[in-house]
């Protein structure tokens, strides 16, 4: 099964073609859901602008959701952004979707590949420390982005939001894998893996606007035991958006 | 048995009965994520987003072994498994329960 998103449909449906069940995710709604549709997609994902990582949304879910189900018709219509909670899978459901997709909760999970430091941030974040902004651009340029503000947002947009080629610490090397050797550098939009190592928190944290809840989420116990036990947390009890920009300024 | 206890028995088997009727007005989950449910094989009307990095055979592996619909997302190739390459890993599962949940 194949998910892609409508801008790159097209190819996936033919080189899949039969042997696979593209889904899309659309857009705007009546570009992105109409071409998913023509193309055979057997379930949409409609994404709301709560969402964390990319974002290719411009209204709430609870705005765009029912139109985009209305124009799905029997097709199945996935929900996403910012659901975390069984309350939210009930709202979307309610409002006639066929599902939820979840991201940012899936990813302050033990299984997650996200570095411990990042899981430990999406735990303490609130709603409010999330900002859709295209300051990690390097590796997918201008695509729109909701993160966590971090010390390098903070940086960016102190300096006024500059272009590529005028951003303050641009090439600044952040960490290091010590499995690969691979490093990511300032402004990557590569998120902070497991075996990264170096200044994870100053890597793009993707969040979406869900996160509140999570501090009170019933497994936060078991991972954040695992956090606790990690030799390399140095930023526990650290606040994402201030105390942050003293280590890099 | 007194009658206390009669009573007590038929008014909580009446209420069992009352609570596992479908409520005709609003049935949860609805007709919509049922389908899609039994279309899948799911448990649960639950994905997780295919996140670039973050979204590995792991979290893919344990989101479907408990009911909902997991994905890998395609960055996630940047983060390899130490064991080997994905496919490789999903072939092999995520071995004993301890390890995935």
């Amino acid at each position: 099964m194949v998910q892609t998103r409508a801008g790159t449909a097209k190819p996936f449906a033919l080189n899949y073609l039969l042997a696979f069940a593209p889904a899309t995710l659309p857009i705007a709604l009546d570009a992105g859901a109409r071409r998913a549709l023509d193309l055979g997609a057997d379930y949409l994902i409609c994404q709301g602008i709560e969402a964390g990582g990319h974002v290719q949304a411009t209204q709430k879910l609870e705005e765009v959701l029912p139109s985009v189900i209305e124009e799905a018709k029997k097709i199945p219509v996935l929900a996403a952004g910012g659901i975390a909670s069984g309350a939210h899978i009930r709202r979307a459901l309610r409002l006639g979707a066929a599902g939820v997709l979840v991201g940012t909760r899936f990813v302050a999970t033990k299984e997650c590949n996200a570095h411990d430091e990042y899981k430990g941030a999406l735990a303490r974040a609130k709603a409010a420390d999330t900002v859709l902004t295209v300051c990690f651009q390097d590796g997918w340029t201008n695509a729109p982005h909701r993160v966590l503000r971090n010390c390098t947002f903070a940086m960016w947009e102190a300096a006024g939001c500059p272009p590529p080629g005028k951003r303050p610490g641009e090439g600044d090397v952040l960490t290091t894998n010590a499995v690969t050797g691979a490093k990511k550098v300032r402004y990557s939009a590569s998120n902070p893996g497991r075996d990264d190592r170096g200044d994870v928190l100053e890597l793009p944290l993707y969040a979406g606007q869900g996160v509140t809840l999570f501090a009170t989420s019933p497994r936060r116990a078991s991972w954040s035991h695992a956090y606790g036990r990690s030799a390399s947390a140095p930023h526990e009890g650290a606040r994402i958006g201030q105390p942050l920009a003293g280590r890099c300024l | 048995m007194s009658s206390d206890r009669r009573v007590f028995l038929r008014r909580s088997a009446a209420a069992a009965i009352a609570i596992g009727a479908p409520q005709s007005s609003s049935p949860f989950p609805t007709a919509r994520a049922r389908a899609f449910m039994s279309a899948f094989g799911l448990k649960y009307p639950i994905a997780n987003a295919g996140m670039g990095g973050s979204a590995t055979p792991e979290p893919a592996i344990a989101v479907s072994i408990a009911g909902g619909l997991g994905a890998i997302g395609t960055g996630a190739g940047l983060a390899r498994t130490p064991e080997g390459s994905d496919s490789a890993w999903c072939k092999r599962g995520p071995g004993p329960p301890s390890r995935s949940r």
